[in-house]
């Protein structure tokens, strides 16, 4: 049986999301596309330490499925030298892409 | 809510950005002033400060009330507030300015301490004025990406379930 905190589909429907990705340089979208592809079968409280995934502290956002409920949000690193990081929520097997950026404004604003 | 209403709200928002974007100008000069300059100027500069200081509240109050109005939208509501993501396009510049403008009043206080009068003084309220106006920013451009987050996500169009899917989806996403 898959556990809750495995991520089984990637979703990219969040606006600021896909604004905020195709703000990046080619160089870090192609790295970002590697990094989300590592999502699959993930299991968030097991992930590479390589890919920094963790829940943000702090940080309880909406949640996708339910209004009333909120949930916590992760992120994770998509740039090899650091610089770059994307958020997620984790509802029901499905990564909720929420923001991509520099390190700072996503720790602030994921 | 009628859309009469919510189309009020986000005008009232803009408004408050554009306000405060308008008086950023005037504060990244602070940046361009000399230590020896601000010496001389002291009390003319205490004096801008100050004023700089009160508009920012004003306008700090004008946003703090476009967040009031945006925690009372109802949650059935499903229409978007910044559906084109100028607003937060326009928080996140203004997000910017005023980092620029704090690192400029922050060396005017280090300077407070070696021109005394009201130097000091009027730095640290224009710096407690623009941090405010920043955090009362951040959550208003939180708040209205969560409020239109959580309507949009009911679309099923950009969804994967493995590698290839998320490279189509991707490039659906760049090319949009």
């Amino acid at each position: 049986m898959i556990g809750e905190n495995v991520i089984l589909r990637v979703d990219g429907n969040n606006l600021h999301f896909q604004r905020t990705f195709k703000k990046l340089d080619q160089k870090i979208q192609k790295e970002a596309r590697q990094t989300f592809g590592e999502l699959f079968m993930l299991d968030v409280a097991n992930a590479p330490l390589k890919l920094h995934l963790h829940p943000l502290k702090g940080f309880q956002v909406n949640s996708v499925i339910d209004q009333n409920k909120k949930t916590k949000v992760y992120t994770i690193h998509i740039s090899r030298e650091d610089k770059y990081k994307a958020s997620f929520t984790l509802e029901n097997g499905t990564a909720y892409m929420r923001v991509c950026g520099e390190h700072d404004s996503v720790d602030k604003s994921p | 809510m009628t859309s009469a209403t919510m189309d009020l709200i986000t005008s009232n928002a803009l408004k408050s950005v554009r306000s405060v974007e308008r008086m950023t100008p005037h504060g990244k000069k602070l940046g361009i002033f000399s230590s020896v300059l601000i010496g001389v100027f002291s009390s003319l500069v205490s004096r801008v400060l100050h004023k700089f200081a009160v508009r920012t509240a004003e306008h700090t109050n004008q946003l703090s009330v476009c967040l009031l109005n945006i925690q009372r939208v109802d949650a059935d509501d499903l229409r978007l507030l910044d559906p084109e993501l100028l607003l937060w396009d326009k928080f996140e510049s203004l997000k910017l300015s005023a980092r620029e403008i704090l690192k400029s009043a922050e060396l005017i206080i280090e300077l407070g301490d070696k021109y005394g009068g009201n130097l000091k003084a009027e730095a640290r309220l224009f710096t407690e004025a623009i941090r405010e106006t920043y955090e009362v920013a951040n959550q208003l451009q939180w708040l209205i990406a969560e409020h239109d987050a959580s309507r949009v996500q009911n679309l099923n169009s950009f969804v994967s379930e493995n590698k290839a899917e998320l490279e189509a989806m991707m490039d659906r996403i760049v090319a949009g």
